[in-house]
């Protein structure tokens, strides 16, 4: 039995009002349900004009996107949105309650939820983004990574299947991002779960089951990081370069030294390196 | 830039902050009605004190009633003296060509301004206590009947309650291309008429863009999550009427029918 993509795009291009050059050009792929999937690509390669197609923000001149299966149209989109939900690059105007706690809800309120599950929903929300505590505070007066939360938040009170996060921890620290990550990875353990992260950091990209990188409105490759990160030569055409330890090994197999041909993350590579030294 | 809203809400705990939106507005304009009907002198107090009631229950200090008044000051004296010079009567103390001082003029002078100081200090009472978006939540309430006449009154309630809170942010906005263009040497403050006028040409402009960027973003990000129209959406904030809000409507219409035979 083959399953289905969560979401195919084929054939999609799109070129913005008065742009010379589509920002995606005929671009197709497919993402697997219940993965980790990341997206890179340099500033302006389309990655997020590729997000917004999924659920019909912005429609494209050709090409189809199906959702589960399902052809995106203007009957099924509003089915769409309900169920993948969008964590937007800029999070400033990107609020509509006047309290962070009214913001949380606008979704589920637009989805006509009981105000009782409303209720619960968006403590526990807040709580998991750890803003349960600036619940009645103004939006506009967080800080940059306190409204990524915020915005988070108000997806994950929707229970969408499908979570995008454009560059959405981009703004918070070390701490905060990690955080982030494992209640993303909580999440998909616990149930039937997708995350679409477009990040600028490999190594955030490295935790992905699938990487794309988007170059120019086309898709240029996709693997698992093993096999990708391991391309430096097409990785560094486009802009990006490996995350560090990928580096590392690089250059210890340039020096000489025996070390296995993928992709390493930093505990591995800390492994083959002791374990090397045993074996001699 | 803080000065042009006038009488900003002033966060507090107290009776008047804690009372329904809805019975603010309601009272609000029944007091604008009911000071058209009073006669003599002790109904301006009678009223006069029931606004002093309501500025002692808010426990807001006075001061920040008398900002509320200023930017109407001038509005406030041309009214007055319009009714000082040119009411004329029986018993006249002063007269130049057209211009008359009668008794009568006297008294409708103070009325008229008894008026606006009243209805200043009540709405300015009511904005004081009052969060921007209850009272649009208030508002939305009053005019569902209009949706008798297909007024779409939960989109209306959506606009004006975002607008509300797009203020401070275009506020911020304005302040910031204004040091932006301070920085680049546009002189604001000086010059004649015509040079400061035109000096907020370079101001408009950037700030009409950013407002539409601001739009865009709110837009696109309102959609992404469902937001269609005002229709079948359920609500996540309500407004409860109690006890005392009934009591503070009772009183105050007992009170204003007292004034009014
Ligand atoms: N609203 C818009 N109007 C016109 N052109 C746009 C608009 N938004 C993006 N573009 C153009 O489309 C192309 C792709 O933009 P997109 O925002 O998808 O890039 P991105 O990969 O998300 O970049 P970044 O990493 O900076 O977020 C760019 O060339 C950009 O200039
Ligand atoms: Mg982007």
């Amino acid at each position: 039995m083959k399953l289905t993509p969560i979401i195919e795009v084929r054939d999609v291009t799109y070129r913005y009002p008065y742009a010379e050059q589509p920002a995606l050009d005929q671009i197709s792929l497919q993402m697997m349900p219940n993965q980790w999937i990341a997206i890179v690509g340099h500033n302006g390669s389309g990655k997020s004009t590729l997000a917004k197609t999924f659920n019909g923000l912005i429609e494209p001149q050709s090409g189809e996107i199906y959702f589960d299966g399902q052809l995106l149209t203007e009957e099924t989109v509003w089915d769409v949105r309900g169920q993948l939900g969008i964590v937007f690059q800029n999070p400033d105007n990107q609020f509509v309650g006047a309290t962070v706690a009214d913001d949380v809800a606008f979704g589920m309120e637009n989805n006509g939820i009981p105000r009782d599950e409303m209720l619960v929903r968006v403590e526990a929300a807040l709580r998991q983004v750890r803003m349960w505590d600036y619940r009645h505070q103004e939006p506009a007066r967080l800080s940059g990574g306190q409204k990524q939360r915020v915005a988070l938040a108000g997806v994950l009170a929707q229970r969408p299947k499908v979570i995008i996060l454009d560059e959405a921890t981009s703004m918070l620290d070390p701490q905060g991002r990690s955080e982030i990550i494992d209640l993303m990875s909580q999440l998909r353990a616990a149930g039937d779960f997708t995350i679409i992260s477009i990040t600028h950091d490999v190594d955030e990209a490295a935790l992905a089951d699938q990487i794309f990188l988007i170059d120019d409105g086309h898709l240029i490759m996709q693997g698992a990081p093993d096999e990708f990160f391991a391309k430096s030569d097409e990785l560094h055409d486009h802009g990006l370069i490996e995350p560090l330890s990928e580096q590392i090994r690089g250059k210890l197999v340039a020096s000489g030294i025996n070390l296995s041909n993928k992709y390493l993350d930093e505990n591995q590579l800390v492994d083959e390196l002791w374990t090397l030294h045993l074996n001699m | 830039m803080d000065k042009l809203i006038f009488g900003r809400y002033y966060p507090g705990d107290s009776f008047v902050h804690r009372l329904d939106p809805r019975l603010k507005l309601i009272v609000n304009i029944l007091f604008i009605v009911v000071i058209f009907f009073l006669k003599n002198w002790y109904d301006y107090l009678i009223l006069g004190s029931v606004v002093l009631l309501g500025v002692i229950f808010s426990g807001v200090s006075i001061r920040f009633f008398l900002k509320g008044l200023r930017p109407m000051l001038w509005l406030i004296l041309f009214t007055v003296i319009l009714q000082l010079f040119f009411t004329s009567g029986e018993t006249v103390y002063w007269q130049w060509g057209w211009l008359v001082i009668s008794r009568e003029g006297l008294i409708n002078a103070t009325y008229i301004a008894l008026r606006f100081l009243l209805i200043i200090f009540m709405s300015t009472l009511l904005t004081l206590t009052t969060q921007p978006l209850a009272i649009a939540d208030g508002l939305e309430y009053l005019i569902r009947p209009l949706k008798a006449i297909k007024l779409p009154v939960n989109d209306v309630a959506l606009m004006l309650s975002i607008a509300l809170r797009f203020v401070p942010k275009l506020m911020d906005e304005t302040t910031k291309i204004m040091n932006a263009q301070r920085a680049r040497g546009v002189d604001f403050n000086n010059g004649s008429l015509f040079k400061r006028v035109k000096a907020l040409i370079p101001l408009l402009i950037p700030l009409m863009m950013s407002s539409l960027d601001i739009a865009t973003d709110l837009t696109t990000a309102m959609i992404s999550r469902g937001y269609r129209d005002g229709e079948g959406r359920s609500r996540f904030r309500i407004l409860k009427w109690r006890q005392r809000d009934s009591w503070t409507l009772l009183g105050f219409v007992i009170v204003s029918i007292a004034v009014m035979i």
